[in-house]
């Protein structure tokens, strides 16, 4: 059955987003981060399932290359913004920051934005690019798709507070993303067990009459 | 720790009873429902809202096919149930989540509905997963027949005459649902987008909306195609008698791993019912109205206890001692002293010596029934801003981080999880229709999907790497090294502070039973009549006793939920 074109919840991709970041190797308390990254960043009107996407994309094909035994974050030239991101936003690596080879660093966004607060904002520089991070939402310097960067030297300060924008709740990942949607669907689908006929029986415990 | 003790308008104070006490699997697996339950929470503000239901649209035709719309409409949002009527061949019907087609499928519309929405669901909710539904919906639920009462029930009122409750109380439901989706599942609207609305406070609000109104369309499918039958003779069910008919719900392992997976909104539930039972302990002196109408309680709950049959040993065990443990406390209660203060707290503590868990749990919900004003109000907080909670706080020192370890999993002091049964079990999804599953770690190539569902095992794992660290480190320099343990990190610094948020006990140990988390959801949700069907899913009765939309602003419908005594006049 094939569905129809449309949207899906914010939190039915958040979803995907810990599924599909487990598929491809991460310790489920990373996975987690990378759904509230998307939701985030969804909420604030980035392009969060495009920036997951195509990092994991990235990360699954790095470890075919490396022979599955050594993550590509292992690599000196692979910042996973997500490792980085928790670390900075746990505490771990201070700001202000200056990291080269960061990989997708749209997604590091909302873990810098746990630094902002009402007296400051966090700034990312990114070459030509300035994003300027608040507590719920950021604002730059280019169209959100520019925003798109595989990879890139980060220079992350401190700057003046950013009164721009009200956090949206409720926005929806839209049909756009469809493709990316189906990658993240992918990488979800090697966490599921195949089958057996065993398992369908013993493991949902089923065997008896379900009709009454 | 937060707030371990409440005082209310009375001078004594009980403390909430520990998490080591109430968060063990065999006490979550025997609570029941309570004022607190979200069906109970449900009913209580439609009704002092003065919400009212009409159904717009009926098309369904004598074969029992076609489409129908429930309306609530309240003082500032209305929501439509969408119902589809299908012809389902007996051999297709399953309960099972692998099933493709049923009996009846829903969704909840956020307002009026027009046609070209109908029609748009028309070619999505009948196909449940494999369809969509959009940020106009609420809901995505199915239902299935019990075959045997549905054609009885049709078959009496088609001749003209009323089925017998005795027919109908074993099974107690026309149709179970299997599956109720919610909170932006298959598309549906967010829960950002809906939860701070007023009707919706608390949890799966528009989850047991939905619920209620299918109860509404179970009843008018028997009684229409009783009328499509025999036109001539056919008769509508007598109130009393459809009272007795609630929604059934088969229950499979894929609502066990909620209990975990949301920590910080089981503490609220568990916490807000806690609070409760402290709050009525506490209350200094009892009236002989309040003991009279406990002790009426306690035999109408025997009453319905009686009609609680199963056929699974392990709670067939739990029933008879339940059974016996009531009488025992109708006993107690007509030849104890009950003169002095704080009788109820006396009464509570006499049960936890006396009575199984079981029946221990039974009286906690009965003292909560007499206490409107001092329960009711603490169904606002049975609700968790998750995301708001999952921030880890890397600047803990380690050295706080070994505390909470130690304290929050020290009933892991005695599992030896190098050991088989320990481990025995792993919890996974499987491939096909993503059905969450329990394997054999030993047995099954399983283990490299395991989900994280064994925060104990988790948390010893943790202790013994947090080993190399000292106590002045951060927890943020652990988890640059370790961020296999930011899963565990996080489930520990919520529990510090939400004591509830965690289970005391091995949920991969060999001897543990899924039921047990099952039926602890399901109390919240206010279902009765649990009937394990194996150690891994189950069926219940929802609404059972509750008003039908048609009669709610004239009935109590927290008076229904125990059956009446003989001796009192049906309402």
């Amino acid at each position: 059955m094939i569905s129809p074109a449309g949207s899906w919840s914010v939190s039915e991709a958040s979803s995907l987003a810990i599924k599909a970041a487990r598929g491809v190797g991460m310790p489920w308390g990373i996975a987690e981060e990378a759904g509230f990254a998307l939701r985030w960043l969804t909420q604030s009107g980035a392009p969060g399932v495009t920036a997951l996407c195509r990092y994991l994309s990235a990360y699954q094909d790095a470890l075919k290359i490396s022979g599955a035994d050594r993550p590509p974050e292992t690599a000196r030239d692979w910042i996973c913004p997500l490792r980085l991101g928790t670390a900075i936003s746990d505490g771990g690596i201070a700001l202000p920051l200056k990291q080269p080879n960061v990989r997708e660093p749209l997604l590091l966004l909302p873990f810098l934005a746990n630094h902002a607060t009402d007296s400051h904002s966090v700034v990312l520089e990114m070459g030509a690019i300035r994003i300027i991070i608040s507590t719920n939402v950021f604002s730059a310097n280019m169209v959100e798709t520019a925003l798109l960067v595989s990879k890139a030297e980060c220079n992350i300060v401190f700057g003046p507070a950013n009164r721009h924008g009200i956090k949206q709740i409720g926005e929806r990942v839209d049909s756009t993303a469809s493709e990316c949607m189906a990658t993240l669907t992918r990488f979800a689908h090697k966490t599921y067990a195949p089958a057996t006929e065993a398992s369908r029986l013993a493991g949902a415990g089923a065997g008896l009459n379900d009709n009454d | 720790m937060e707030e371990q003790s409440i005082q209310t308008e009375h001078s004594n104070v009980v403390p909430l009873r520990p998490a080591s006490e109430v968060m063990r699997l065999a006490r979550m697996g025997s609570l029941h429902q309570s004022r607190l339950s979200f069906m109970r929470v449900l009913l209580r503000r439609l009704k002092v809202n003065g919400w009212v239901f009409d159904r717009p649209v009926w098309r369904i035709n004598g074969k029992g096919v076609g489409v129908a719309t429930y309306r609530a409409s309240g003082p500032e949002r209305s929501y439509t149930l969408v119902a589809f009527a299908h012809d389902l061949p007996d051999d297709l019907r399953s309960d099972r989540v692998i099933a493709e087609a049923w009996d009846a499928t829903f969704t909840l519309h956020d307002g009026d509905i027009n046609e070209a929405d109908i029609e748009r669901l028309g070619s999505n909710v009948p196909n449940q997963e494999a369809g969509r539904i959009t940020e106009a919906e609420l809901t995505l639920s199915r239902a299935n027949k019990s075959v045997r009462l549905f054609d009885y029930v049709a078959t009496c009122l088609a001749a003209g005459t009323q089925p017998d409750v005795a027919k109908i109380e074993p099974v107690g439901y026309l149709m179970r649902t299997t599956a109720v989706y919610g909170s932006g599942k298959f598309g549906a609207a967010d829960r950002d987008l809906w939860a701070d609305r007023p009707e919706f406070v608390g949890s799966f609000q528009p989850e047991l909306l939905s619920v209620w109104l299918i109860r509404a369309f179970t009843i008018d499918m028997v009684e229409h195609m009783a009328r499509m039958r025999a036109p001539k003779t056919a008769i509508r069910l007598d109130p009393a008698i459809r009272r007795r008919i609630g929604v059934g719900n088969s229950t499979g392992l894929g609502m066990a791993p909620f209990l975990i997976n949301h920590p910080a909104l089981i503490h609220s539930w568990i916490k807000s019912r806690e609070t409760a039972l402290a709050r009525v302990r506490s209350v200094k002196q009892a009236s002989q109205r309040e003991l009279d109408l406990f002790i009426e309680l306690v035999q109408r709950a025997l009453i319905n206890a009686e009609d609680w049959h199963v056929e699974h040993t392990y709670q067939a065990r739990k029933i008879a001692g339940l059974r016996d443990d009531l009488k025992t406390t109708v006993e107690y209660l007509s030849s104890a002293d009950l003169s002095g203060d704080h009788v109820w707290d006396k009464i509570y503590r006499w049960a936890e010596e006396t009575l199984s868990i079981e029946g221990q749990e039974q009286l906690v919900s009965l003292l909560l029934e007499l206490y409107p004003r001092l329960v009711d109000d603490l169904a606002a907080n049975m609700a968790a801003d998750e995301a708001h909670q999952f921030r880890i706080d890397g600047t803990m020192k380690i050295s706080a981080l070994r505390a909470i370890l130690k304290e929050a999993y020290n009933w892991t002091n005695d599992i030896d999880y190098e050991s088989r049964s320990a481990q025995a079990r792993v919890w996974y999804v499987s491939e096909e229709k993503l059905e969450p599953r329990l394997g054999e770690r030993f047995e099954e190539p399983i283990a490299d999907y395991e989900q994280p569902l064994a925060p104990g095992r988790d948390a010893r794992l943790a202790i013994s790497d947090l080993g190399a660290f000292a106590a002045s480190d951060t927890i943020a320099s652990f988890l640059m090294e370790h961020p296999e343990h930011r899963h565990i990190v996080r489930r520990a610094q919520l529990v510090s502070h939400c004591p509830y948020s965690e289970i005391r006990d091995n949920t991969i140990a060999a001897e543990m039973l899924p039921i047990d988390l099952l039926r602890c959801k399901l109390s919240f949700f206010g279902a009765t009549k649990f009937d394990p069907r194996s150690d891994r899913w189950l069926r219940i009765t929802m609404f059972q006793g509750a008003p039908f939309p048609d009669e709610l602003s004239d009935l109590d419908p927290d008076d229904l939920v125990y059956p009446p005594l003989p001796d009192s006049e049906a309402p």
